[in-house]
């Protein structure tokens, strides 16, 4: 008899323990709990003033918790800080640049700030500005970069000491439909290549198409978390569907997860509708959103 | 010192600070002040020797040179003070305006490495303007008044009292988030120790006066922090100057102390040197002084800058 080893099941990239912020009498994140798998995408959500950017930042060692514990690629922020900025990046909510410096030199300094040795440089940079579609600008003075460019030079930034994880606040804002297109496959890139991803966006439809997992926070508090999936079968909400007809009419129709949304189906069919299209509205990220979070600030 | 060097924070200021007009246009209107101050020193000097002995011979260049000397000297000082809060006042409040320190501090970069390549910066920028105005101070040497030593300690007087005034305004713009509230504090902080600590010494001294006529000295250490007492010690007091002495004022009224014992070193065209009671020279108590208060200053600011806080700074 040979007795089979389960395979050992790998660390979450990040985890939080009743991790609670207060500033004086205002709690901006209140006991979260939460795991980031490894080589997930993980998308935070919530309203302005949830505590999404308070998070990130106990998370990217720039804030010590009031309470409970951080920890982050199997370190805790608050004692070994070196550790974890040595294998993470982390992308503010602001883009952060220094509108004097070329390109390139913007990434030999943060390069040199992250002990990269200066033999490895050229190559980094030269990768690193090919992964984010910028090798054109490498000579050109970061003042002179759109918007997007500006966002695609923190991120690889974000990347110039080849993290581990990936922490991005709000990456998207303020980025035209096409860049936002583009960062979201540059994301799927870097998730390919084994990287963790925190990300935190207002706009959820992006969010929906790339997180495998999610967590919803609302006032502090952390409302929901794991696959938009299994959180909307936590819910126990129906699902709304959407049924267009030959003839041009729509109909609407509630049904009880996927094998009342299969039902339906079978049975419209069977009727002999005709049917011409079948779809599942209302129950993407921001139904859920929007049915789990008031709206409420801080 | 190639660590030192290396630091990607000294290399980024130094590319920043030199590149465009500025740097030049500074650098210009420095030496054009300083020319122009060592030029009206000199002719003043040159028409009260020839006021006073009919013409302005060799011998009296000796003399002329002092003057030049120390005026070209006084001129570098004020205009150090002037350029100092307006150079380093924006290092730490102006990453934060940029929104350019929460990158900065979440890469492996200690708070101390960022404020040492900050002040490294100063240094370097500041000993630019030392060393290119090298040749108007050896003006008062081509004279022959004065000594290479002189001209060295002189500069390197001034120099050092650029530093030092540089890293505590350096460490007052960790305590503010915008430039021009830093810029406002470090004028502030450096008008308190060049003029401020006179007033609080006349200040002493009227207080002390109208006690009666037991009256005792103002404490020596109300001057220890003035960067132009410092640089006065070092200079040092001529007799045979023939334009009047703008460190002559300051040097006197340290000299003048019942605590100071002065001595004489250099012999009789050398400068005097004041010490105080337990033998120190007061320029080396002053550097000692201000030393402290910079490394003081800069490690509270490296405390502010350290991650993670309890609030975002």
């Amino acid at each position: 008899m040979t007795l089979q080893m389960a395979p050992p099941t790998a660390p979450p990239a990040v985890r939080l323990h009743s991790v609670t912020k207060r500033y004086g009498d205002l709690v901006a994140v209140d006991s979260i709990d939460l795991e980031v798998p490894r080589g997930s995408i993980f998308g935070l959500i919530g309203p302005n003033g949830a505590g999404k950017s308070t998070t990130f930042a106990m998370i990217a060692t720039l804030l010590r918790p009031t309470s409970g514990v951080v920890e982050v690629l199997g370190e805790r922020p608050n004692r070994n800080a070196g550790a974890v900025r040595a294998r993470m990046g982390y992308m503010p909510d602001v883009l952060g640049v220094y509108d004097d410096m070329v390109v390139d030199e913007y990434l030999r300094f943060f390069a040199g700030a992250f002990g990269v040795p200066a033999s490895a440089h050229e190559d980094t940079i030269e990768s690193l500005l090919e992964l984010v579609d910028l090798a054109g600008k490498r000579h050109s003075e970061v003042n002179s970069l759109s918007r997007g460019m500006k966002q695609r030079l923190s991120l690889a930034r974000a990347l110039v000491n080849d993290p581990d994880l990936l922490v991005l606040d709000e990456p998207a804002s303020g980025l035209d439909p096409r860049a936002r297109v583009e960062l979201r496959l540059l994301l799927s890139q870097l998730q390919d290549m084994g990287k963790t991803i925190i990300i935190s966006s207002h706009i959820l439809a992006e969010l929906a198409e790339m997180c495998s997992e999610i967590a919803i926070l609302e006032r502090g508090r952390l409302l929901a978390s794991g696959p938009p999936t299994a959180i909307r079968d936590q819910l126990g909400s129906g699902r709304q569907i959407e049924a267009r007809y030959a003839d041009g009419t729509v109909e609407r129709f509630d049904v009880d997860g996927t094998v009342g949304q299969q039902a339906l189906l079978r049975r419209l069919v069977q009727e002999g509708r005709e049917l011409i299209e079948f779809r599942e509205v209302g129950s993407g990220l921001e139904d859920l959103f929007m049915r789990l979070t008031q709206g409420e600030v801080q | 010192m190639t660590a030192l060097l290396s630091n990607p924070v000294l290399v980024r200021e130094m590319r920043s600070r030199m590149r465009g007009r500025r740097a030049a246009v500074l650098i210009t209107f420095w030496l054009a002040f300083n020319g122009g101050v060592l030029a009206v020193a000199y002719l003043g000097a040159e028409n009260i020797a020839e006021d006073r002995f009919g013409f302005a011979g060799f011998a009296n260049t000796v003399a002329i040179s002092r003057g030049v000397y120390e005026w070209t000297l006084f001129a570098m000082l004020l205009l150090m003070v002037l350029i100092v809060p307006a150079q380093a006042a924006g290092a730490i409040a102006g990453e934060r305006e940029r929104q350019t320190l929460i990158p900065l501090q979440v890469t492996l970069l200690t708070p101390w490495r960022i404020l040492l390549g900050k002040v490294l910066a100063s240094v370097v920028f500041l000993g630019l303007l030392v060393v290119v105005a090298m040749p108007l101070l050896a003006v008062g040497y081509l004279l022959g008044g004065i000594s290479i030593a002189d001209v060295l300690a002189g500069a390197g007087a001034v120099l050092v009292s650029g530093l030092l005034l540089a890293a505590l305004c350096i460490a007052v713009s960790t305590f503010v988030r915008r430039v021009q509230a830093a810029t406002v504090l470090s004028y502030a902080l450096v008008l308190a120790l060049t003029v401020g600590t006179f007033i609080a010494y006349g200040a002493y001294a009227v207080v002390d006066q109208a006690r009666g006529p037991d009256r005792t000295d103002p404490p020596d250490t109300l001057l220890l922090a003035n960067p132009v007492a410092l640089v006065s010690d070092v200079v040092g007091d001529f007799s045979n100057t023939e334009l009047p002495s703008p460190f002559d004022g300051v040097y006197r009224l340290i000299n003048d102390q019942q605590a100071f014992d002065v001595a004489v070193d250099g012999g009789a065209f050398g400068p005097e040197v004041a010490r105080r009671q337990d033998g120190m020279p007061f320029w080396i108590a002053s550097l000692v002084m201000l030393t402290l208060w910079a490394v003081a200053a800069l490690g509270i600011a490296a405390r502010r800058l350290d991650t993670p806080a309890e609030t975002e700074r």
